[in-house]
């Protein structure tokens, strides 16, 4: 259950930054236009809502918020890291290459 | 506002630079009256709150520590915010005076 | 005239200063304390002499059996019981006669009893509570100046945080952006995105840490109200009862297992975590059933008291909101309350808060850097704070990796083991300085990087050949603490030898192979 509170996590924020328009360029190549915008919103605020429900379930209500918190970091976090590895960065100009 | 910067011109954006009046001796000035003037603000509003707020003596103190901190982040964060040191020392001396008065006019008062 | 600047610039400025006067203390209160969230199976593995340990009921029973033979007539029996997760039973007495002796002191009268209730010899260790320690009370110093300190430095963390969002234009806009690959703006993304992400747990752990230690830094209010002396306020929070006189009639304890079992019933289905008894030998004894602080949030450590034939004595006063709210921020800060998933989520949150202030510490170096007159050439003081980096962020791991290789491979004979447990954690530390200040920045960089990274993979796979199969036996056996500790580090060590690749790995953009190699162009942007 707190499994499926973090992929839910993961999941709301993956809609939220595709609802931005620097990231969906970077995953899709155009800027979202306006009504997948307001579905990806929309999507996304419920999978971090659902996600305080299955943290709830795994913990409680109290213990639930509390865990919540941390679902949402580390969902969050999961996403900054695939968002940013993604794409490889361009290696800095080297006279050189080492093995 | 002299802003003199310290920074050579190795292509920084001036936009990030902080605007500095006389250098350190601001900085420290700023810095002292947040560490140790928010400090006192907040000793001041903890024994204030402490006598003022309702309720048992050892909860009404507890509750009056707790949010002594906010009171000290607060003033801290006015010591810099301030639009020029005069502010922010009277700024402090304003709160921690009406605090303090609050404190001394209750005391022996307390339930 | 004498202006900061805007509301942004100030606190851009106030965030700066107030992080960076404190920032290698708040790095060592967060790896600390981080390392703290497993302090009980840290202790676990690091006493492997001992495995999993019995049910509470079968402990206390194990646990009297053994203090009725070997001390029946002590004047006070103690009890620790195991939990979840914790190997053993500890129990002490106290001998007729005898004063208590004071936290710290050695106590000969004290035995750790394994699953089957057999006293075991366990390798003198402090364990987890080294760490925990640490982050409070420092070590070599006196334990009130080390609290005050940290209490400054604390709050100093607190109004760093709320400048530091403040400062931030683009909190939302950036929220998922981390940029790799592009110097200081890199280090930034980084900052910021272990900032922001793990946001409310860092205000959270800040200020609770505070109200911890608050009657300490902020006592004006308990002087407000008690003028007549802080005590009457402590005797007023925490009552004591007042001690059981012995009557001179003798009498044996009840069943322990059984007044464990009516504790439980009357906390409606709470765990016990010890047990004292006054007088055990006497009919005017008093039970003492001191409930686990993992039960609630705002778990506290309240006692029942039963009497010699196994009744309840008298049940504690509700608390009132007011402590229920300190209590539920002491429990928030301390989290013994999180089960295992979420004790990983608040580990992960402090490693980000940890990792947090060291970009914080780099971040400052790599800024000012470029606006040295002299990049080539930084002055001393600028030379110093880069080296001390290097000592703090990358020595301070060195030296907690140490500590458990003390445990492990210090005899265990040796007088005083657990003081020299923690002698090597300070000597390494001390190396890990005295080497960064030796070597050129980007090597004193990685070859500590390099070296963590090496002590980290080489205790699990010490454990797999000198301590019975390491982590496999441990997860055979249904270990999950000692197992859990094993692959952390083993994916600690993985971490740690990937960024020390990075950092060796890297060459700054503009700059020729030769300016590469004289390592003063150090962990200038170096890609995360």
């Amino acid at each position: 259950m707190s499994m499926l509170a973090l992929l839910l996590a993961a999941a709301g924020f993956a809609c939220l930054a595709m609802a931005m328009e620097r990231h969906h360029r970077d995953v899709a190549g155009h800027a979202p236009p306006t009504p997948r915008r307001r579905l990806l919103q929309v999507l996304g605020v419920l999978g971090l809502l659902a996600s305080l429900l299955a943290s709830i379930a795994a913990w409680g209500v109290a213990q639930g918020f509390v865990g919540w918190c941390g679902v949402l970091a580390a969902g969050a976090g999961a996403m900054v890291l695939w968002l940013s590895f993604r794409s490889p960065t361009k290696p800095a100009p080297r006279p050189s290459s080492r093995s | 506002m002299a802003a003199s910067s310290r920074s050579p011109a190795t292509g920084t954006p001036p936009a990030k630079r902080v605007p500095r009046g006389s250098g350190h001796a601001l900085l420290w000035a700023r810095g002292l009256l947040g560490l140790l003037g928010g400090y006192a603000v907040a000793a001041c509003w903890a024994a204030a709150l402490a006598r003022l707020l309702p309720g048992a003596k050892a909860d009404a103190t507890l509750v009056a520590t707790m949010a002594a901190f906010v009171v000290y982040a607060l003033a801290a964060i006015w010591a810099y915010a301030a639009r020029s040191t005069l502010r922010a020392t009277l700024g402090l001396l304003l709160a921690g005076g009406i605090g303090a008065l609050l404190a001394w006019l209750l005391r022996g008062g307390v339930g | 005239m004498s202006n900061l600047g805007g509301i942004r610039q100030s606190q851009s400025v106030l965030h700066t200063w107030s992080g960076l006067v404190v920032g290698w203390v708040l790095f060592l209160i967060f790896i600390a304390g981080t390392a703290a969230y497993w302090k009980e199976e840290l202790t676990r593995w690091m006493q492997p002499e001992i495995g999993l340990p019995a049910s509470s009921a079968t402990a206390v029973t194990q646990a009297q059996q053994f203090l009725a033979r070997t001390a029946p007539d002590a004047q006070r029996w103690s009890i620790d019981l195991p939990d979840a997760r914790s190997s053993a039973t500890s129990v002490s007495w106290q001998p007729q006669g005898e004063k208590e002796r004071r936290r710290g002191q050695r106590n000969p009268n004290q035995a750790t009893l394994d699953a089957d209730g057999k006293p075991v010899q366990v390798r003198e260790t402090r364990g987890g509570n080294f760490f925990y320690r640490l982050h409070f009370d420092l070590h070599y110093v006196p334990v009130l100046w080390a609290r005050w300190f940290i209490s400054a430095c604390s709050m100093l963390m607190l109004i760093a945080l709320i400048s530091g969002v403040i400062t931030h234009k683009k909190i939302f806009t950036d929220f998922f952006t981390f940029r790799r690959g592009k110097g200081q703006r890199s280090w930034l993304d980084g900052h910021n995105a272990l900032a922001v992400l793990s946001l409310p747990f860092h205000l959270m752990i800040t200020y609770t840490g505070l109200i911890t230690l608050m009657t300490l830094y902020m006592p004006w209010a308990v002087d407000a109200n008690y003028p007549g002396g802080r005590d009457a306020f402590f005797a007023e929070l925490f009552p004591r009862a007042e001690k059981a006189e012995a009557s001179g009639v003798a009498a044996t304890p009840p069943a322990l297992a059984e007044v464990l079992r009516r504790a439980e019933v009357q906390w409606g289905g709470g765990h016990a975590a010890s047990l004292q008894i006054e007088h055990p030998s006497d009919s005017a004894m008093r039970i003492s059933v001191r409930r686990h602080q993992g039960d609630q949030i705002a778990g506290a450590a309240d006692a029942l008291s039963f009497d010699a034939r196994g009744n309840l004595l008298d049940a504690a006063a509700p608390r009132s909101a007011a402590v229920i709210t300190r209590d539920g921020m002491i429990g928030l800060h301390a989290a013994r309350f999180a089960p295992t998933t979420m004790r990983w989520l608040f580990f992960l949150s402090g490693v980000a808060g940890t990792l947090m202030v060291a970009t914080g510490l780099v971040l400052w170096t790599v800024k000012r850097r470029t606006q040295l007159p002299d990049p080539a050439r930084p002055h001393l003081g600028f030379r110093i704070v880069e080296r001390l980096n290097i000592g703090f962020v990358t020595g301070l791991p060195v030296a907690m990796l140490a500590f458990l290789w003390g445990n492990r491979l210090l005899p265990l004979d040796v007088a005083n083991r657990s003081d020299a447990e923690v002698k090597v954690f300070f000597y390494a530390w001390a190396a890990c300085v005295v080497h960064a200040m030796l070597r050129a920045p980007r090597r004193g960089w990685v070859e500590q990087l390099a070296l963590a990274g090496v002590l980290a993979l080489g205790l699990p796979l010490y454990n797999l050949v000198a301590w019975h199969g390491g982590a496999v036996s441990a997860l055979a056996a249904g270990d999950g603490a000692k197992a859990g500790i094993d692959i952390g580090l083993l994916l600690m060590g993985a971490s740690l030898l990937w960024a020390a690749r990075k950092v060796h790995r890297f060459v700054p953009a503009q700059r020729k192979p030769r300016a590469a190699r004289t390592g003063a162009s150090a962990a200038a942007g170096a890609s995360a």
